[in-house]
């Protein structure tokens, strides 16, 4: 007895030392550190969803926009606009590579072929939405310099804020970006946009759900601070780990009809 | 041979309308416009009145197979003529390897914008010269497949149906040309209905870095008439025998990617004719046209572009080449500045131009689209000629226009 009590008294402490360990671990995180681990943070092989588009301008009038899209990691994307009728058939892909720019191509129904879409228009918004091409697509870490400038609770969760300030030769729309990132996973649950003035531009607020062993965002809503318009974007019929292959992510699947 | 074909795709789509069991979904969307375009000098007749109908019929059954209909239905309220046309009506079947589309089918090649010289597989209707590029292309029947081979696709078309550019008539204040002591042209001798006649085409594309690329050869038919003269010995002066079609072959190639912060696109095609004896046929010639666009921090878009016709050994201005792009022009450029603006950037203002360098003659287009509606525009414009008589848009000088267009989507 006595000896099972001691092992007991010997596992709990060493429980409460590895946490203990870890939170000291976590404490000393520089900010690229932090914003590695997010990087590295554990996310789907795939995940299939539809997305529902609010754009809600400052009198509260709404326009809708449905799409189906697919993503692979986080370095393939693509998405077909199925409403309304007007874009139906519009499709994106975007793919993201560690050393250099990401690759953007847009299919318009209207001009019948695949466009590719220029570094220099990626600060242009994607589809009247609040986000920009650029807000599509990935953040390189190597491109940014990173500072961790405070610790603050979202919703209960603890997290970092960490600044992004773009390297000189990184063509952005943004000064800098600060990001709120969750201790306990890694996720950025909002984001700061901050125009090349410094003046703070864009809200970005994520709320996440937990999809099988994953969390995976439930919905995003980019508020431009400017006009008092927003953008709400609700993940629905989310599915993760389906093995969807990677040829989906050609630009010949952007034609196909849906 | 074109009736068969039309009549086997006709047969495949009824099949697959009847086989329920295979069948999974069904749309049908489309829009309805109106357009009307009024001259702007006195007195002020109506050009055009039009009201469109477009459907589209689009299904996929099965994970790889899909097909679609596109037809527009056609009623000129000053004409009082309706006019139903499928420009589409194909299926598609995807594999691993291989998509296939086969039917009646727009092709779209080339990146440039509008201005395609390598983009002469379909015809083009140019009674309207300011429709809209992809409503002004003609549908033909044609086999097409994209092949996939690693970092490469080679789309290998098979045109079975031949058709060629529609012009304005000569007596109408649209004539792209005019020949002096003829009203009518006429009917030209096509290629004959025979599969040696047919058309095919490969284009291999791939991307490189920062850069779509792409290598197409073309060999068919010259999709615009030339005119065959004979000397009459009596009147002594030549005289028009008849409007011939010629072989043809095409080298093209064009790219598109960004340098800095510019898109920036290219597109050339090479032409060799048959018959290089008669003095109305060109040959060889080259068409390219470069372009760049830009986006200003306010949102302002401005997009210019180079065109030119490089054709050394004959230079007559009366042969006309190959249509990729619209307009009979040896060397023009273009420009369009294009700013986006409400809430959700709904609205546009655009003005758009081309400038005839070689004939010193410009169109200029201001337009103003809005949107109140999702699936709801209209737009308003003018469209202005101004010009040496030389040039094609200077024999326009007269044909000023102010218009407005609506469409509805559903």
């Amino acid at each position: 007895m006595k000896k099972i009590i001691t092992m007991m008294l010997g596992l709990a402490l060493f429980a409460v030392m590895q946490t203990f360990n870890e939170v000291k671990a976590q404490e000393k995180l520089t900010a690229y550190q932090i914003i590695e681990h997010w990087d590295n943070r554990t996310i789907p092989l795939d995940m299939t969803s539809q997305m529902t588009m609010n754009m809600i301008d400052k009198n509260g009038k709404v326009r809708t926009r449905l799409l189906k899209t697919y993503r692979m990691s986080d370095d393939k994307q693509i998405m077909w606009f199925l409403k309304p009728s007007d874009v139906k058939g519009t499709s994106f892909l975007r793919m993201s590579y560690d050393d250099r720019d990401d690759d953007m191509w847009i299919y318009l129904p209207a001009f019948g072929k695949v466009r590719r879409i220029a570094s220099h228009t990626k600060k242009g918004s994607f589809m009247g939405t609040d986000f920009t091409f650029e807000d599509m697509g990935n953040r390189k870490l190597k491109d940014y310099n990173y500072q961790l400038i405070k610790e603050e609770e979202i919703n209960g969760k603890s997290c970092w804020v960490v600044e992004s300030m773009p390297g000189k030769d990184v063509i952005t729309d943004y000064s800098k970006i600060v990001s709120w990132i969750w201790k306990e996973d890694y996720i950025d649950l909002k984001e700061e946009y901050f125009d090349k003035k410094g003046n703070l531009k864009k809200v970005k607020i994520v709320e996440m759900i937990n999809v099988e062993k994953y969390w995976v965002p439930n919905s995003v809503t980019m508020e431009n601070l400017k006009t008092k318009h927003k953008t709400e974007i609700i993940f629905e019929e989310i599915m993760v780990d389906t093995g969807l292959d990677e040829k989906v992510f050609k630009s010949n699947y952007l034609t196909r009809i849906n | 041979m074109r009736r068969l074909f039309l009549l086997s795709l006709v047969q495949v789509i009824l099949f697959v309308f009847s086989s329920e069991a295979v069948a999974q979904s069904y749309e049908l969307r489309g829009s309805l416009r109106e357009w009307v375009k009024v001259f702007s000098q006195s007195p002020n007749e109506l050009d055009m009145a039009e009201t469109r109908l477009k459907l589209e019929l689009l299904s996929t059954f099965g994970e790889n197979t899909s097909f679609k209909v596109k037809s527009y239905c056609t009623y000129g309220a000053i004409s009082g003529q309706n006019n139903w046309n499928f420009q589409e009506a194909f299926i598609d079947y995807y594999s691993d390897l291989v998509d296939v589309r086969f039917g009646k089918q727009v092709i779209a090649w080339g990146k440039a914008d509008e201005i395609n010289p390598t983009d002469i597989l379909n015809p083009q209707d140019l009674s309207n010269i300011s429709e809209e590029k992809n409503i002004r292309k003609i549908g033909l029947t044609a086999l097409k497949s994209n092949w996939r081979f690693s970092e490469y696709v080679l789309e290998a078309i098979w045109k079975m149906e031949y058709d060629n550019v529609k012009i304005p008539s000569m007596d109408s204040r649209w004539a792209l040309f005019k020949i002096p002591g003829l009203e009518v042209l006429p009917d030209p001798e096509y290629p004959q209905n025979r599969i040696q006649d047919t058309e095919w085409a490969l284009k291999l594309s791939r991307t490189i870095s920062l850069f779509d690329l792409s290598v197409s050869y073309f060999e068919g038919w010259d999709n615009m008439a030339t005119l065959i003269f004979s000397f009459d010995p009596i009147a002594q002066q030549p005289k028009l025998d008849e409007l011939k079609f010629f072989r043809t072959k095409m080298i093209g190639a064009d790219f598109a990617g960004s340098v800095s912060s510019f898109g920036l696109w290219g597109e050339a095609a090479y032409f060799i004719t048959e018959n290089n004896d008669d003095p109305l046929i060109k040959n060889p010639y080259l068409q390219y046209v470069i372009g760049s666009d830009y986006t200003f921090n306010n949102g302002v878009k401005i997009n210019l572009q180079y065109f030119q016709e490089i054709n050394k050994e004959k230079s007559d201005e009366v042969i006309v080449s190959k249509l990729g792009f619209g307009l009979p022009l040896k060397q023009a450029s273009t420009f369009r500045l294009e700013k986006k603006f409400g809430e959700i950037e709904e609205h546009s203002v655009e003005i758009f131009g081309i400038y005839d360098i070689q004939d010193q003659g410009l169109l200029f287009q201001p337009k103003l689209i809005l949107s109140p509606e999702d699936a709801f525009a209209v737009e308003f414009g003018l469209i202005l000629y101004y010009g040496k008589k030389e040039s094609i848009f200077g024999r326009f000088d007269s044909n000023d226009q102010v218009y407005i267009k609506s469409t509805y989507s559903f």
